[in-house]
């Protein structure tokens, strides 16, 4: 029992990019088992149930197979090793957040890439800490999302309405906008 | 008999005693909620009318960013330069409401019209009587902040959907030096502190900009313009907050590499309630977005479709406000 709750939390924690290297295999064989593929699908949903309501459904019975096909069928996207490393070190995601450069954020990337394929379009998503305090939750998540031109946080569209939200606010910080948008854009400058 | 007589002789005179000192309490607290109400106004025009310089740290949720500001008050012109000091270089000037932003990598100024009229340490838009239906204003403990001694002002919500603040106001001049933002479990979710502050004897020369020569450098207008978005209704907006402006812009999109920049135009309608606002901003065309919500710092976000039409409902209040905006929105064309 011990043991599976400990898997399970690798799995949370493979999930989130939290692994180290040694502990990537012991969980790769474990979700050979039935068991903990669906511990492995449950987490996920968990994380998109708390990131939007639309997004809460249950995976269709052959949505892995088709899953896989798709990705056969996608162009291999290369990311340069010095990317990589930045990547995870950015990658300091929470339980449940957005997962980083995992399989499921190939996953992911592919699956937003469907309807578009030139245009990468991060999701717009909340990644509170706390899977039940969704809406107190104290500590936002910034989002990483790979693409083409390395990291990308969270969508970056998201940055224009805060700002143009924030000039016309009475709001305590609005004189700090400009100190948010300007570190955003060192991390999307590339 | 007798004894239902004592009784009630007893609670009669107990309920007075209890009326007598509630009353006592509450006259106590009038005459605080009035003398936290004037350091409010001192706020407002003390930051505006002083010369100070100092450095503030501004922390959202897990993040943290300092800037350093000062401001001069030259007859009846104010001039300001922010600078951000983390991060990517920015100079902000501000010579009364036009606002110059110098970005040096890649050599812009950026013009536009200041719009609201109040930022830190200056802050609100509304009177402080109106505040007072929508928050229970107190006067708190004293404190010290970057060195100053300061009186705690704390606006507690009146409902659930708008957030507490605590400031703290440098009690010789009224200067706002502190201010914090608090959920409903009184959290802090958002927070601004100068560390260290000069009030008085700023030289001109702080608040001209660093970059001396800007020979070839582009200058943007960025242009926004009123709209009549009148068809657009929030049927379920919290009390309190009331429409102040509406507005269309155009929003260049950063193309990938080789690209043409994309513009769209953005619709935006704001409320607010005199110290939080809520946007609504209206575009053309949803395809290629995913309906979801975040949350950063005290500020909640909520990206929806509606019919032909993405909306992005951004406020820097409880997720529930923001919520009941999101689907409470009507259109009639």
């Amino acid at each position: 029992m011990n043991t599976m709750n400990m898997t399970r939390e690798q799995i949370s924690a493979f999930i989130d990019n939290e692994l180290t290297d040694e502990q990537f295999g012991v969980v790769l064989t474990a979700l050979r088992q039935e068991e903990m593929r669906d511990t492995w699908n449950t987490y996920h949903q968990i994380g998109d149930a708390l990131r939007s309501d639309e997004l809460n459904m249950p995976l269709s019975a052959d949505f892995n197979q088709r899953m896989f096909a798709k990705l056969d069928a996608e162009p291999t996207i290369l990311v340069p090793v010095a990317k990589k490393a930045s990547l995870s070190r950015a990658g300091g995601l929470r339980r449940f957040a957005m997962p980083g450069m995992t399989a499921a954020a190939v996953a992911v990337v592919a699956f937003m890439a469907m309807p578009d394929t030139s245009q990468q379009t991060p999701a717009l998503v909340a990644a509170p800490e706390q899977p039940v305090v969704v809406a107190t939750s104290t500590v936002p998540e910034t989002v990483s999302v790979p693409s083409e031109n390395g990291e990308v946080l969270r969508d970056p569209r998201i940055d224009d309405y805060l700002a143009a939200h924030q000039r016309y606010s009475p709001s305590l910080y609005s004189t700090a906008q400009y100190a948010r948008s300007a570190t955003f854009a060192v991390n999307s400058e590339k | 008999m007798r004894q239902t007589l004592g009784l009630l002789k007893f609670v009669i005179l107990f309920s007075s005693l209890l009326a007598l000192t509630s009353h006592a309490e509450n006259s106590h607290k009038a005459s605080d909620v009035r003398e936290a109400q004037v350091w409010l106004k001192k706020i407002q025009t003390s930051a505006k009318q002083l010369d100070y310089s100092g450095t503030f740290v501004y922390q959202q949720g897990n993040q943290v960013r300092t800037s350093r500001i000062s401001h001069v008050r030259h007859g009846s012109n104010e001039h300001e330069k922010l600078e951000i000091l983390d991060g990517q270089p920015r100079e902000y000037i501000r010579n009364n409401e036009e606002i110059a932003c110098y970005i040096p990598e890649s050599k812009a100024i950026r013009i536009e019209k200041r719009v609201s009229r109040d930022t830190f340490p200056a802050i609100l838009d509304a009177q402080p009587d109106e505040l007072l239906q929508h928050y229970d204003l107190q006067k708190g403990e004293r404190g010290r902040v970057a060195g100053h001694n300061c009186q705690t002002i704390v606006l507690k919500p009146k409902d659930k959907l708008r957030y507490g603040y605590k400031l703290w106001v440098e009690q010789s001049t009224g200067l706002l030096l502190k201010a914090q933002t608090v959920n409903e479990k009184n959290n802090v979710v958002e927070q601004i502190a100068f560390t260290q502050i000069v009030i008085g004897n700023v030289g001109a020369a702080s608040v001209k900009p660093s970059f001396t020569n800007t020979r070839g450098w582009q200058i943007e207008n960025a242009v926004v313009h009123e709209a009549d978005l009148s068809g657009w209704r929030v049927k379920d907006m919290p009390t309190g907050f009331k429409k102040t402006r509406q507005m269309k812009r155009l929003v260049t999109d950063v193309a990938a590499e080789g690209a043409p920049p994309v513009q769209r135009e953005v619709s935006q309608i704001v409320y607010t309630d005199g110290l939080a606002a809520i946007s609504v901003f209206i575009e053309a065309g949803s395809q290629s977005r995913t309906e979801g919500s975040m949350q950063q710092g005290a500020m909640n976000i909520v990206g929806r479709r509606q019919g032909d039409h993405w909306l992005t409902i951004v406020g820097e209040v409880p997720a529930a406000a923001i919520k009941q905006v999101a689907n409470s929105i009507e259109f009639t064309p």
